[in-house]
């Protein structure tokens, strides 16, 4: 009997169905979301002229010094080094906090875990409500001065809202990260605390030297996420602080609004998407596979 | 290195009392197995003593300390688990280095006494390795090395072999015995596989429903089983009705129903003469004799045989005595005979025979 061979099919036969399946999605990010990164790229470079002396306008070139004066003018270096420090600290104490709830709410089963994880996602969903609640929260007649000034803590009321301080308060609170280091802390087998245990390890140390570590990687996505919305974040200074605030996304804001400004604008906005960019690559880093076998 | 002992230990799940006052005196440097069928409650019991579990009432004591609330941290003891429990996040040497480096030992010494547990479970050369690199037996090992490094006072054994293949179980249970008798650390294992805990331990605890029902050598445990469970639980056993005829430093028996009079080594305190018992043989101790052997035999039994089965090593006979089924494993070159005898009569010496006190009137099958 002669077994023939079939021909061989082309990869697009090969693949077909799944470039099917994935199209949909496919098209609809590269038309929302990489052409206006391309533009947004293509934009950072562009220069202007001022047209028959009215108005600026942006004039196709390739051109360095929007970059050169992000990078050398105080103004725009202090911008980027506030909104880049801000979200760090508060990431950092974001995460810090998130810690020990979200261990609390993997390991035990305590009545309503559920409704009290929803809670954790309330400010996500509703962020202008919540935001708003804040700020009442931080008025001087607020409950917070009130509390203070019944603990005899402060004499006079403190002006939180206005202040950079209600937006730090804000970001440092810990809200999605809870539910990312949450599910990162069940995955880790109680099996490996136990052991910690009979090695003779102290709780604090089996938290630290084994817990934490076996949970790197998600913790490490609930510092990205937070460290980039904290980067990102525009109207929650805009609404705490006002219209004139020190975060980058307001200013890029400003570079367009008042001063037509559009390649400036791009290219701190290019900055701003390179560092999270190079906070996204260490963060693949640590998910290189290693633990499990 | 240390003795445990347990005072009316109880641990309750809701209603159900896995560990139900408990007393067990485990002494120091022996190497103790805790059998008993799964849910049994050997499990919360070697956990309770360990400390993971707090128990609900009662005493834990080693070497004469009273550690029932102290964190298992403080108890200087070692663990291993059911399955390998080796941190995957650090190297052979990390995992048991950390273990040291815990309890303080100054940092020379952690190296020098690393490498040598390391070559205790014959893993040495292999200490930059990653738990993914290693096979399920080798990071049972490395834990095994981890829990005896800072010498423990008790090394605690949780079903240790029962993740790993046949092969790989046979070998590492020879190598925990060694690994005992060179460390002669107290040890305590739980096993649900009697082949294993009278193949390694020195003495047995039989467990069930909560309770410890008897507790010897591997020796007295198989041969003198004390109850109807314990006989039960290891190995085949064949029960049959008997009354007591006489006692001096054997028992003599006659079984009922029948003029046979069978004779143990052995003398049930507390038991007189015409008491009803329990005739226990295993199915293992059965030898099929020749009808002109019976006067050099003991306690041989007339059987008719309805079954024969060969299994390879054994052949498999399903007999009956009287309204008795017996059950013999015959090996030996004879057992081919046995095969295609269903419906003869067989005489079989039973051999080494256990007796366990009957109440009068009870049933005919535990």
């Amino acid at each position: 009997m002669n077994i023939s061979t079939p021909p061989p099919r082309t990869w697009l036969a090969r693949n077909a169905s799944t470039l099917l399946l994935l199209a949909p999605l496919l098209i609809f990010m590269l038309g929302v979301f990489a052409m206006p990164m391309v533009f947004q790229f293509a934009f950072a470079f562009f220069d202007r002229v001022f047209y028959k002396n009215v108005i600026w306008i942006p004039k196709p070139a390739f051109y360095l010094g929007n970059f050169a004066e992000a990078f050398t003018n105080p103004t725009y270096l202090y911008s980027i080094a506030w909104t880049v420090g801000i979200a760090a600290v508060t990431t950092s104490i974001n995460i810090l906090l998130a810690l020990p709830v979200a261990y609390f709410l993997a390991r035990t089963k305590v009545w309503g875990r559920s409704l009290i994880e929803v809670s954790f996602l309330l400010p996500i969903f509703g962020e202008i409500f919540t935001i708003y609640a804040l700020a009442y929260a931080l008025t001087p007649q607020g409950p917070l001065n009130w509390l203070l000034l019944k603990l005899h803590l402060i004499s006079t009321p403190i002006a939180l809202v206005g202040s950079s301080w209600a937006v730090i308060i804000w970001m440092s609170l810990p809200t999605l990260s809870v539910l990312l280091i949450r599910s990162a802390f069940s995955g880790v087998d109680v099996l490996y605390e136990e052991a910690a245990q009979t090695m003779g390890a102290s709780a604090l140390q089996t938290f630290f030297k084994v817990t934490v570590p076996l949970a790197k990687n998600g913790i490490a996505g609930a510092f990205l996420l937070s460290f980039s919305g904290g980067v990102g974040a525009y109207t929650i200074p805009l609404i705490l602080v006002g219209p004139y605030n020190d975060w980058l996304t307001n200013k890029i804001q400003r570079e367009v609004d008042p001063y037509f400004n559009f390649p400036m604008a791009s290219a701190l906005g290019v900055i701003l998407t390179v560092i999270c960019g190079i906070l996204f690559y260490f963060y693949l880093r640590t998910q290189e596979p290693g633990g499990e076998r | 290195m240390a003795n445990i002992r347990t005072e009316n230990l109880v641990k309750r799940f809701g209603d159900f009392a896995a560990v139900d006052h408990v007393n067990v005196d485990i002494r120091e440097g022996s190497f103790t197995a805790i059998l008993g069928p799964s849910g049994c409650g050997k499990t919360t019991l070697l956990r309770c003593i360990a400390g993971l579990i707090e128990p609900d009432a009662g005493q834990i004591l080693i070497g004469g300390k009273d550690v029932t609330r102290v964190p298992p941290f403080k108890r200087n003891l070692g663990f291993v688990f059911q399955r390998p429990a080796m941190f995957p996040h650090m190297t052979v040497y990390e995992n048991v280095a950390w273990a040291l480096e815990l309890r303080k030992w100054p940092k020379p010494k952690v190296k020098d006494r690393v490498m040598e547990m390391l070559r205790l479970v014959r893993l040495d050369g292999l200490e930059h390795r990653a738990y993914r690199q290693l096979s399920g037996g080798q990071a049972q090992r490395v834990v095994i090395a981890r829990a005896l490094a800072p010498q423990p006072d008790v090394l605690f054994l949780d079903e240790p072999l029962s993740q790993l293949d046949a092969k790989l179980r046979d070998e590492l249970k020879l190598e925990i015995a060694e690994i005992h008798r060179k460390t002669g650390c107290t040890t305590l294992m739980v096993t649900h596989d009697q082949a294993e805990a009278l193949t390694i331990a020195d003495n047995v605890l039989l467990m069930h429903q909560g309770k410890i029902v008897q507790e010897g050598s591997p020796v007295e445990l198989y041969r003198y089983p004390n109850t109807l469970f314990s006989a039960d639980f290891i190995g085949t056993n064949n029960f049959l009705q008997g009354t007591i005829t006489g006692i001096n430093r054997n028992t003599t028996v006659r079984l009922d129903g029948t003029a046979t009079t069978l004779s143990a080594e052995q003398v049930l305190p507390g038991v007189p003469i015409g008491a009803p018992v329990w005739v226990c043989a295993r199915a293992d101790d059965i030898d099929i004799i020749d009808a002109d052997q019976q006067a050099k035999s003991t306690n041989v039994v007339e059987a008719t045989v309805e079954q024969a089965l060969l299994t390879g090593g054994t052949v498999i006979v399903q007999a009956r005595v009287g309204k008795t089924e017996l059950r013999i494993h015959a090996g030996g070159s004879k057992r081919f005979q046995l095969l295609g005898q269903e419906g003869k009569s067989i005489f079989c010496s039973l051999g080494n025979i256990s007796l366990i006190a009957r109440g009068a009137g009870e049933g005919l099958h535990p």
